[in-house]
């Protein structure tokens, strides 16, 4: 039965997503030099990863749009993190820059020509604003032309998408708490970070490939994926209700995450009736 | 050419055996100048220095020296053992440090620079006596003062410490006047040691408990952007108590429990 309940999400989430159109925007800001190296492969692994779950929750390989590091996908990547092996194709458009990320949100306002779902997933360095009064002021860090953006450049990027009824936002970087603050005042979109404004955000060796990955990454994907195959007793349906919502997903990273502190930034108090399968705001 | 390929041609070594070479599980396996120079080519006789003619081992916390002396930072003791490791290694004398957390050490050719993990300052230290000189403040502002120091370096001029703190591990370049802050650069690894000449930067990156331990080297850029493009990985290292790192200018050294161990050789890269 436990094995059963996963199998009908996925299969609720990939139909109710088709019925809408849903595009999938995933920034990964450094460049990786390695595999396994902690602190260094996840950017990868972990961007590869996230596009295999949006996928999984039936996002077209279209409407996934990809910035990471130089703008090249890192071919020496491990077999089981290749994109041309996975995929079929590669799949980074460009560096993250201002100019790509405006474009690329531009693109997808375009595309979306009725109401339909954005996913955003970023992952950078996250930078504390030297000198400033506010203990959360933080920048997220674009290493390709060292440039820095505050969260708000984020929120009014993906503004730009006016069709999007619904937007889930998951920011993976030190400090990230100081990015969702800027979104306390927009309308459908829930934005999650993974660590608070004094926390930085670290790696797990995830015990099934022994490989480092972003923790807060890692559990997000756990959890909606619903695959426990590395962690059985771990689940993030904390209510046994069959289903996992976003407030469940933070819930549940938070109470899995050793070093960081994720938060969640919820305006509207939908995110315990928001589910990544979809099955509320989306149908 | 870079310095990687100028220490393989000097080893006659190639890349993908130079790794091999890094990746030997003999390498764990501790002492003996035979084991040493066999797996490590470009280590001359003497690269390994045994500490075991006067004490069993160390908690490895960092090392300084020109390759004939060395200063080995004991993190359990919190002394500094000065030898000469030349071809017998000779015991110099050993310092007590009044220091909480001592982790990581420099030498800039008059006093001991110590890096103390709580306190989160740099302290000068008479090479001699163990005495203060005084002490200056080691900033790290990627982190929000959750950051670990871990290890010191001098590069001729500036004071460069290496800090630990997850995602926003870092390097630091420092003033040594008074402990400005002149640059910051993220890590992207877990160092647990780094060592910085002629505009090049070798860390000593921590894997856990299941990866080997890596060695980076990145070329020092006015622009991070290209300071981080110019990174490449050297090798791996199993042994995973290993900390601190020394380049002296010839070797590439690191400290294990049992004494100092040579990496690698070279020479170092033109800095332009």
């Amino acid at each position: 039965m436990p094995m059963i309940i996963p199998c009908l999400i996925h299969s609720l989430l990939v139909s109710l997503i088709a019925s809408k159109p849903a595009f999938a925007v995933l920034v990964s800001a450094h460049n990786v030099i390695q595999n396994d190296q902690a602190g260094d492969s996840e950017f990868w692994y972990d961007l590869v990863e996230q596009y295999k779950m949006v996928r999984e929750i039936g996002i077209t390989d279209d409407n996934i749009f990809v910035l990471y590091g130089d703008g090249n996908d890192f071919e020496l990547s491990r077999s089981e993190f290749n994109s041309m092996k996975l995929f079929g194709h590669k799949i980074s458009l460009g560096p993250p820059t201002r100019a790509t990320l405006a474009d690329v949100f531009s693109r997808i306002d375009k595309l979306m020509t009725r109401p339909g779902y954005l996913y955003v997933w970023w992952m950078s360095h996250g930078d504390p604003v030297g000198g400033s009064t506010d203990p959360c002021a933080m920048v997220l860090s674009l290493e390709y032309d060292d440039d820095r953006i505050e969260g708000s450049s984020l929120r009014d990027w993906m503004s730009e998408v006016t069709l999007a009824e619904r937007k889930d936002l998951f920011v993976d970087a030190c400090y990230s708490e100081g990015v969702i603050r800027a979104f306390k005042n927009s309308t459908g979109t829930t934005a999650l970070s993974s660590a608070s404004c004094d926390t930085t955000s670290s790696n797990l060796y995830q015990p099934c490939d022994g490989l480092p990955h972003s923790e807060f990454s890692f559990w997000q994907t756990t959890a909606i994926l619903g695959d426990y195959t590395c962690w059985p007793q771990a689940s993030a349906d904390l209510n046994g209700d069959g289903r996992v919502s976003l407030s469940e997903i933070q819930a549940f990273a938070r109470l899995m995450m050793k070093y960081s502190i994720p938060q969640i930034m919820d305006p509207q108090a939908t995110s315990e009736k928001t589910f990544l399968d979809h099955s509320g705001p989306m149908r | 050419m870079s310095f990687f390929q100028r220490l393989n041609l000097a080893n006659g070594c190639l890349g993908a055996l130079f790794s091999i070479c890094l990746f030997a599980p003999a390498l764990a396996q501790p002492r003996g100048d035979d084991v040493a120079r066999k797996l490590l080519p470009g280590c001359p006789k003497g690269s390994f220095v045994p500490l075991d003619q006067v004490f069993p081992q160390v908690q490895p916390a960092g090392l300084t020296g020109d390759g004939v002396d060395f200063w080995i930072l004991d993190g359990s003791s919190k002394r500094i053992y000065h030898y000469n490791g030349g071809v017998n290694t000779i015991f110099r004398n050993e310092i007590q440090l009044s220091l909480a957390e001592p982790s990581g050490v420099a030498f800039d050719g008059k006093a001991l620079l110590v890096g103390d993990a709580l306190t989160k300052r740099l302290y000068y230290i008479d090479a001699i006596t163990g005495g203060k000189i005084r002490s200056i403040p080691s900033l790290s502002p990627l982190d929000r003062n959750s950051g670990v120091l871990k290890d010191v370096s001098w590069d001729g001029k500036s004071i460069w410490t290496a800090v630990a703190s997850g995602f926003a591990s870092s390097f630091n370049q420092i003033d040594p006047k008074d402990g400005r802050l002149i640059r910051s650069l993220h890590a992207n690894c877990n160092p647990r040691g780094l060592t910085v000449r002629a505009g090049q930067l070798w860390s000593l990156c921590y894997n856990g408990e299941r990866l080997p331990d890596t060695i980076k080297l990145i070329r020092l850029a006015d622009r991070e952007s290209e300071t981080q493009r110019s990174a490449r990985p050297l090798g791996s290292l199993e042994s995973p108590q290993a900390a601190g790192l020394l380049f002296d200018g010839r070797l590439l050294w690191t400290l294990e429990v049992s004494g100092p161990r040579c990496l690698a050789a070279g020479e170092a890269a033109d800095p332009k």
